[in-house]
């Protein structure tokens, strides 16, 4: 499955629009990963804990979103985006979203 | 002192720009001759398509990565935060025990008393349940080893 962020795809031709694909994922950490964030906050330095949830969700709701592709009969998905918005405190939620398309080599 | 690097022949720059695919297609059909006759440079060339396959397949670690795993390796720096974190969790512990025999042996009517421990009761239930289904599940995430 090809993912792309732009609207169409070099060497392909979009033969059908099969619409709006998304996948989102809300991801935490622990309460002790909090503490050790809130630590270095005060120091400054990378917060490896929600990095790693960041990315943990991004994977996560790009996988996601390429299963409702996958499921539609999709063989791409262009103008993917990623978006994001905190939930709580300590959580976030990222969506991936992007137009499922059938495509045929030119 | 080390000896400075010999400069590059005018060959190993025409190998160097046919493995990694920089020739015009006269050039390399003309290389590709040259090749065929010279089986030194032709070995050379598989050298060094090796080298190339190797830089690509290896990733490197970022330098702050290496420099926390060193870190961490320190027995002092080891010993330094589980020391913290007993310390913390002890006192926390401590003094919420000492808070719920406050709760109990002080003057607050029976009821309160028996309410403030069923809602502890449930507390702690609800907690461990939560993270038995956390554990049961952990397992089966596929995106635990996702770093950044």
């Amino acid at each position: 499955m090809l993912v792309v962020t732009s609207d169409d795809l070099s060497g392909y031709r979009i033969v059908e629009v099969l619409g709006l694909v998304r996948g989102s994922s809300i991801r935490t950490r622990h309460l002790l990963a909090d503490i050790t964030e809130w630590l270095r906050n005060l120091v400054g330095a990378e917060l490896h804990h929600y990095t790693k949830m960041m990315a943990e969700a991004r994977e996560q709701a790009l996988d996601r979103m390429v299963d409702q592709a996958r499921g539609l009969g999709a063989d791409a998905v262009v103008g993917a985006r990623f978006a994001t918005s905190a939930i709580a405190a300590g959580a976030s939620e990222m969506l991936a979203y992007g137009t499922a398309v059938r495509v045929e080599k030119i | 002192m080390s000896e400075p690097d010999a400069p590059l022949t005018a060959t190993q720059m025409r190998l160097m720009a046919y493995v990694d695919d920089e020739m015009t297609q006269a050039e390399r059909r003309e290389f590709e001759q040259l090749l065929t006759r010279d089986a030194k440079l032709a070995a050379e060339v598989a050298e060094f398509r090796c080298l190339a396959d190797l830089t690509r397949a290896v990733q490197v670690a970022e330098p702050a990565d290496h420099e926390i795993r060193r870190f961490w390796e320190g027995f002092y720096n080891r010993s330094e935060w589980q020391l913290g974190w007993g310390l913390l969790i002890f006192g926390s512990l401590i003094a919420g025990g000492y808070g719920i025999y406050r709760l109990l042996a002080g003057d607050l009517p029976v009821v309160i008393k028996l309410a403030s421990v069923t809602a502890l009761a449930g507390a702690a239930m609800l907690f461990f349940s939560t993270l038995r289904q956390k554990l049961r599940t952990q397992r089966l995430d596929r995106y635990r080893g996702v770093l950044r």
